[in-house]
């Protein structure tokens, strides 16, 4: 009785403390404001949702049952099913889970001020992402561990199946082209960042090597020795930036390394996965665990203000890096960090197999997901520290505010952003960069960012070192994930193309290996190479298209949830998956229509195909942006005709859905349920838990 | 493993004891009391706490990164078809790593 009042007592506390950390950061209008606040706010909104929400949907609608035998126990052969400490299959989650979407959706969604931003990640994580991650991790367990397409086909029918696998193919090649053109960005005439970059390629082979043939399997031996050579990669990169000669070599506009890039998407693709994808993965979950643990502990340490006012005036649609207003692009600009349906794809894939025992699913599929949404508010922490006007002297493209320095800083500061062109080429040379003006996709300001609170909390002399520790740790990651999606879309479409002529689906078979991973790497190299001849810098085309085709698998995976919770007889509690879907199906629908027919050419692609093709036929293009417009028109529309297919793929899922819910409702026929039936666990409560 | 950790430490600790010019001790209550009063014996006994502690973490490391991958695999397989050979440490570190990249394994 005492200790059940002390818990009341400290939850109240918290939920005051939370409140008045939210009420501060929303309230606040003056300067600036300490970002422990954002900080406080976060875990005590993590903290209530997870103490009362999460139980609540884990005990009275799931209703997860600690005795039933998870498919790890009934399953296990030592291999794919193994139950696992709930920790450790924490850790593989997470590290799944959180890749840089994170990072780069909150710095760029923060050119509508703090707040939206930071709002829309707390309350989306808690009500939508964590939500959606949970219950897919649930239903798959409950299912031996099938994936999203597979359970959307058993239990809504051929057409949900074919429509999650369609999308997921779709929005992975997008995904691969923005997370390329990131990383082009970020190495565009940086021979620090390219040489260090380039540097992690051979490193990452050197340690697949040890770990296959030198000491096979020793994961900590061979990732310490590739994190110590990643470490001296940077330094490396720092003096190869000061060499004449060596320098040069390292030295590149973006057409070329976006080459680079494809080039070498196609070799990892084919090479085996030991050589490089796997080495390299290990070594990009220490950096990103390390970085985002050490980023957390300077942040509490600085506790750096923020400058950026809760609010710009680009709420209004006119905003530098992406056009569009507040609503909804907001919400399709922050997917990772607030709702990702690509969580779907992994809480639906390893994580479920791994599962000692169904009470864990709250903690993994939920706490998970908050985790995840914790480094998108440091990542929106780290945007907004640093002074707006150099905020949007970095991420701004060069065709909307000038290729003049001077042009670039006069337009940002009429914006009420003060900066100066001295101030620009200061931060650049402590950076050790050559420039910092239009250098757009987020990796850059995020680095500059991190460099100046890492700067602050462990000394000024380091910011390059910090800037490029920043820059090699995005590209480490990004790279893996490029790697890994490109083979997956490789099997996804040998899978495919094997109903069309069986030995192309077989994966082994190396002529099928080569003609499928060569029309991945086709369909994200075009939208990469697009991408980097842009005058606009690609990313604000590319990166709405993410978050839409993102959002809209996250509405897939909602989908099959609330299919599933009617089917179970809960139509009372479908609303826990039902409210997210709808506020998804209104933002992607609403975000599709305005891309699709929007009259203003920095928001509709058909009026910047129309408009551009009208500038073009009338000769008002200079002669090098007349020689790329056909292909920048060409790519206007089929990007529209993407996003349509994305809307009609939603659409169709979605009444899919309602007519198996009213079919059943009605008492009529459905797919059955194909939930593996009850058995009673064997294994002792403490064997796991030690 | 934990524990037999545990007992060598506390031998050696009580070895150290034996080789100082502290007093000899008779039976272990004179020890438990000396432990008691002395502070560098008591930053002894935390360091003997601490092991269990380190070496949980040690092996939860092992554990995360896939390092003991082998040796539980070489467990399971023990228990599971004691008639068969298991896999040598290579080749199961290729079909796992195989097996891992097959599906999606990274996200955005």
């Amino acid at each position: 009785m005492k200790k059940s009042l002390a818990a009341i007592l400290v939850w109240i506390a918290v939920a005051l403390l939370g409140s008045a950390a939210l009420g501060g950061i929303a309230l606040n209008r003056g300067e600036s404001i300490n970002a422990l606040w954002f900080i406080t706010a976060a875990l005590c909104v993590y903290a209530i949702a997870y103490r009362f929400y999460a139980t609540w949907i884990a005990t009275k609608v799931l209703l997860i049952d600690p005795t039933r035998a998870t498919p790890a126990e009934r399953l296990d052969n030592g291999r794919d099913y193994i139950p696992t400490n709930r920790w450790i299959v924490f850790g593989h989650h997470f590290a799944a889970i959180a890749g840089p979407g994170p990072l780069v959706g909150p710095t760029l969604a923060a050119q509508f001020g703090y707040l939206p931003g930071t709002l829309w990640i707390l309350f989306g994580a808690v009500l939508g992402g964590c939500v959606q991650d949970m219950v897919t991790l649930f239903y798959s367990t409950r299912r031996n561990g099938r994936s999203l397409g597979q359970m959307a086909r058993d239990e809504l029918g051929a057409i949900g199946g074919i429509a999650a696998l369609t999308t997921t193919l779709f929005i992975m090649i997008i995904l691969i082209a923005v997370l390329g053109l990131v990383v082009v960005n970020a190495m565009k005439h940086s021979p620090w960042a390219t040489s260090t970059v380039a540097a992690t390629i051979p490193i990452a082979m050197l340690v697949g090597l040890y770990m296959r043939t030198i000491r096979p399997g020793r994961v900590l031996e061979g990732s310490l020795l590739g994190v110590i050579l990643l470490l001296l990669a940077v330094a490396g990169g720092g003096w190869i930036e000061h060499q004449p000669g060596l320098r040069e070599f390292f030295d590149h506009p973006g057409l070329p390394l976006a080459w680079v890039v494809i080039a070498y998407g196609f070799a990892a693709a084919i090479l085996p996965v030991w050589l490089l994808l796997a080495p390299r993965d290990y070594l990009s979950t220490y950096m990103k665990l390390g970085t985002i643990i050490l980023l957390m502990l300077a942040i509490v340490w600085m506790q750096p203000s923020v400058k950026m006012p809760a609010f710009t005036q680009f709420v209004d649609g006119t905003g530098p890096i992406f056009g569009g207003k507040l609503f909804p692009f907001v919400f399709i600009t922050i997917a990772c960090g607030a709702i990702s349906g690509f969580h779907a794809l992994i809480a639906s894939g390893t994580t479920p197999k791994l599962l000692s025992n169904e009470r864990d699913i709250r903690m993994i599929g939920f706490g998970g997901m908050a985790l995840e949404s914790f480094v998108a508010v440091m990542a929106i922490i780290a945007a907004t520290v640093l002074d707006p006007g150099v905020f949007f002297a970095i991420n701004s493209p060069a065709g909307v505010v000038g290729k003049e320095a001077a042009d670039a800083v006069a337009k940002i500061s009429s914006w009420g952003f003060p900066v100066t062109v001295a101030q620009m080429n200061l931060l650049a040379q402590q950076m050790g960069e050559a420039t910092l003006f239009a250098r757009t996709g987020g990796a850059p300001s995020l680095a500059v960012g991190m460099a100046s609170i890492f700067g602050s909390a462990f000394g000024q002399g380091m910011l390059a070192m910090w800037y490029h520790f920043a820059i090699m740790f995005e590209a480490i990651f990004i790279l893996t994930t490029l790697d890994a999606g490109t083979r997956v879309g490789r099997f996804m479409l040998q899978d495919m193309l094997g109903n069309i002529w069986k030995p192309l689906g077989r994966t082994s078979w190396y002529p099928s290996v080569l003609l499928s991973s060569g029309i991945i790497v086709a369909a994200w190299g075009y939208f990469l190479y697009i991408g980097v001849i842009d005058p606009n810098g690609g990313v604000n085309i590319l990166w709405p298209l993410f978050g839409i085709s993102n959002q809209i698998l996250a509405a897939i995976a909602l989908c099959v949830a609330t299919g599933i919770l009617v089917k179970s007889d809960k139509l009372k509690h479908a609303w826990i998956t039902a409210l997210p879907l709808v506020w998804l199906i209104i933002i992607t629908s609403s975000a599709a229509w305005e891309k699709i027919t929007s009259t203003d050419v920095r928001i509709g692609f058909l009026a910047a195909a129309n408009d551009l093709a009208t500038k073009l036929a009338s000769g008002l293009l200079s002669p090098e942006k007349a020689a790329i417009a056909p292909q920048l028109i060409f790519n206007q529309r089929l990007d529209a005709v993407l996003t349509l297919f994305f809307v009609c793929m939603l659409w169709l899922i979605v009444f899919d859905m309602l007519r198996v819910c009213i079919r059943y409702l009605n008492g009529k026929p459905v797919p059955p349920l194909s939930e593996v039936s009850y058995q009673l666990t064997g294994m002792e409560e403490a064997w796991v838990r030690d | 493993m934990g524990s037999g950790l545990t007992e060598r430490s506390a031998n050696k600790s009580m070895s150290a004891v034996n080789d100082s010019s502290l007093p000899v001790f008779e039976t272990a209550q004179d020890i438990h009391q000396h432990i008691a009063q002395s502070a560098t014996l008591r930053t002894n006994k935390t360091c003997i706490e601490l092991l269990p502690l380190l070496s949980y973490v040690w092996r939860a490391i092992r554990e995360l990164s896939g390092d003991n991958a082998y040796e539980r695999y070489i467990a399971q397989h023990a228990a599971s078809y004691p008639d068969t050979t298991p896999l040598a440490r290579k080749d199961f570190f290729l079909y796992q790593q195989q097996q891992k990249w097959s599906g999606i394994q990274r996200c955005c």
